[in-house]
């Protein structure tokens, strides 16, 4: 089953991603793919709009980068305060996930393994 | 299939109008990369160039969903709540040079019954103050390609209103010696003395045309950069 990446979340997996080491924009989205297994769905055109406020906000640096060959490509890398901000978002996340498994707990999965 | 795909490029860059050149450009070029690399990546899996675009078009989204994130990114980054950096800018300009002009006004100021000379310290105080605003104009643009002049106008709008409030008991006496100034040279002596009373006529729009100017350098060599 694939899942639609809610808008809130989609910023702390980039920076997630970023935190592993320098990205582009294709890139990215394919590490969210395959960390996830191909469970989490992102439309991919709305990565940008994420980077460009990530980069307002100073949490990620992007940069133009010549390759060996081909064109120049932009290269994304968070920062520091990029990686306070995922300590933050990783801790209330797990926050969440004890919560609603404390209420879920007893349920069975949805989907056997 | 590369017509389909600079179509698509077309329609976005067509919704991105509020975006400066620069800007637009780096966008469309990232888009175009991400496209053709999906694209690459659907032809390695056996589809045909037109079906490996048609599935990198669905994956990536609509032309018009892309252009309006992009847009909202570019409205956030533009907003006036983030002047503040451009007043920030705008004080170092004229912390450099507009302390002079004060200076400068109260060194003038104590001669407004006088004959004014044009000469010495207070002239040069006075020049270098008088380019306070263009430089803090220019401060500004440099830091909001392509909607300089607003930043400007807001971030040397607050610093006026600080300024004239601070000098105020400066122009009074130098409104009223502009009345009664019996020669040009001393007319426009009292111009130049009261440039911050004047600074809504003169100071602020030469701020914003230099804010408009750099902000213009600064898309140009931008665009400049992307394009190489």
């Amino acid at each position: 089953m694939k899942l639609d990446i809610q808008k809130a979340n989609t910023p702390t997996l980039v920076l997630a991603v970023l935190a592993d080491g320098p990205r582009h924009g294709y890139a990215i989205a394919r590490e969210i793919e395959r960390r996830s297994e191909r469970a989490l769905k992102l439309r991919e055109g709305a990565l940008y709009p994420i980077l460009r406020v990530l980069e307002q906000d100073g949490l990620v640096a992007g940069d133009w980068e010549l390759p060996g060959s081909g064109p120049a490509r932009k290269v994304y890398v968070i920062t520091e305060a990029g990686r306070g901000e995922l300590e933050r978002q990783a801790r209330a996340w797990r926050r969440f996930v004890k919560a609603i498994d404390g209420v879920m707990g007893g349920l069975p999965d949805a989907e056997p393994a | 299939m590369q017509n389909r795909l600079d179509l698509y490029l077309m329609q976005v860059d067509e919704r991105l109008g509020t975006l400066p050149v620069w800007r637009r450009v780096e966008e469309i070029e990232e888009v175009r990369q991400h496209l053709q690399a999906l694209v690459d990546a659907y032809i390695e899996l056996g589809q045909s160039e037109e079906e490996a675009l048609t599935a990198a078009l669905a994956q990536f989204g609509s032309a018009p969903a892309t252009a309006r994130g992009l847009r909202r990114a570019w409205r956030r980054q533009t907003t006036l709540r983030d002047v503040r950096p451009c007043i920030e800018r705008a004080f170092n300009g004229f912390g450099r040079l507009g302390t002079a002009h004060v200076a400068a006004s109260l060194l003038l100021g104590c001669r407004v019954t006088e004959p004014v000379s044009l000469e010495g310290l207070p002239m040069l105080l006075l020049i270098l103050g008088s380019a306070a605003s263009l430089l803090a104009g220019w401060e500004v643009g440099k830091e909001a390609p392509g909607r300089g002049w607003i930043k400007a106008l807001s971030a040397c709008a607050s610093i006026f209103v600080t300024v004239q409030v601070l000098t105020l008991g400066v122009m009074l006496p130098g409104f009223w010696a502009l009345l009664t100034s019996p020669t040009w040279v001393e007319l426009a002596v009292q111009i130049l003395h009261n440039w911050f009373g004047f600074g809504w006529l003169v100071a602020l729009p030469s701020a914003c045309v230099a804010a408009t100017a750099a902000s213009a350098v600064e898309e140009w060599r931008r665009a400049e950069r992307a394009s190489t």
